[in-house]
């Protein structure tokens, strides 16, 4: 019925052709296939990827959406997820002007365990790197920082079990994890440190 | 940090120099002292020093054996003393109260239980709604 009324009225107003996108959690073919006879011109399924969008209003706006696609972008990259905004907020509203301080401890600290897991594992050492995982584990989670905190858990979980194989692309993963991190505080604000 | 004996001092044992400085800041600023150790022995030399009236402990560094050991001394057998451990882990909170444990909060650190939790262990009345509490509020 809306998919009807929707492209009627657009009809109707009697302006240049107005593209309308179908947005639907429906992913089957035969909603697809609806749409484009209800006279709709594109087809979108939830959950939006942001390519599938951006590549949707390039072609039906004949023109480049770089401009649009980098905040967008910004809202879903790695480095916006690498924080989950309640904890963070939580941790600011407790620490209060400290809480800078706290995050470049934090930023001085992580490398230094992401080295010493690297070692660990040069050694063959699982007790130590799994020491070490676990400590940035439970930092980087009072943080919010849930990606980079996850990624130790596994390796942590590994490397309690004895399982090495993995272990130097864990690490390399968790260093990623840190960088997007980075980047992600780097645009928070009240997380800059006087120099 | 302020020397005023009449207010309570909190002894923070725990082996992640970041995890010490969150929680010296975030007790100091509801009006706490803090004192902080590394590990066991230095934490057990600073609880016989400061003879402190909450302690904090890490679960896992230092982990229990601290605990059984500030027990044992003249000055513990009393002490509060709250553990953190892990969210999903439940060994280490059984093994807390084994050892002693007055209770426990979990990594990672819930600001507005940590507060009410050390205060509650000081006898003292439940914080007024602050700042911590925000978290709450908004997870509610």
């Amino acid at each position: 019925m809306k998919r009807r009324a929707c492209c009627g009225k657009r009809s109707a107003a009697g302006s240049p052709r107005l593209p309308v996108i179908a947005l639907t959690a429906n992913a089957m073919i035969e909603d697809h296939e609806r749409c484009l006879a209800a006279g709709m011109d594109g087809y979108l399924a939830k959950p939006v990827r942001l390519e599938g969008l951006c590549e949707l209003l390039e072609r039906w706006l004949s023109r480049s959406v770089s401009s649009l696609s980098a905040p967008l972008a910004g809202a879903t990259s790695p480095a916006a997820a690498a924080i989950d905004p309640t904890t963070f907020t939580a941790l600011q509203a407790c620490l209060g002007d400290t809480f800078p301080e706290i995050v470049a401890a934090f930023l001085t600290d992580a490398p230094r365990r992401i080295a010493a897991m690297k070692d660990a594992l040069a050694q063959s050492d699982a007790e130590r790197l799994c020491r070490e995982a676990h400590s940035l584990k439970s930092t980087s989670a009072t943080l919010g920082a849930g990606v980079l905190s996850a990624l130790c858990r596994t390796l942590e979980q590994e490397a309690k079990a004895g399982q090495s194989a993995r272990a130097g692309r864990r690490i390399a993963g968790i260093e990623q994890a840190l960088g997007d991190l980075v980047l992600s505080l780097e645009s928070a604000p009240n997380t800059r440190v006087a120099a | 940090m302020s020397t005023d004996r009449t207010i309570p001092l909190v002894l923070v044992i725990d082996d992640d120099a970041t995890m010490r400085l969150m929680i010296r800041r975030a007790l100091e600023r509801d009006g706490f002292r803090v004192e902080e150790a590394a590990d066991g022995d230095t934490g057990f030399v600073a609880f016989a020093t400061h003879s402190p009236d909450v302690v904090l402990l890490d679960a896992i560094m230092p982990g229990a054996e601290c605990c059984r050991q500030i027990r044992e001394h003249p000055k513990g057998k009393r002490c509060p003393l709250l553990m953190i451990t892990g969210l999903d882990d439940d060994r280490s909170v059984d093994r807390a109260f084994e050892a002693g444990a007055s209770d426990y909060v979990t990594k990672p650190i819930h600001w507005a239980v940590l507060r009410q939790r050390v205060r509650r262990l000081l006898g003292e009345p439940p914080a007024p709604s602050g700042r911590c509490i925000t978290r709450l509020a908004t997870t509610l």
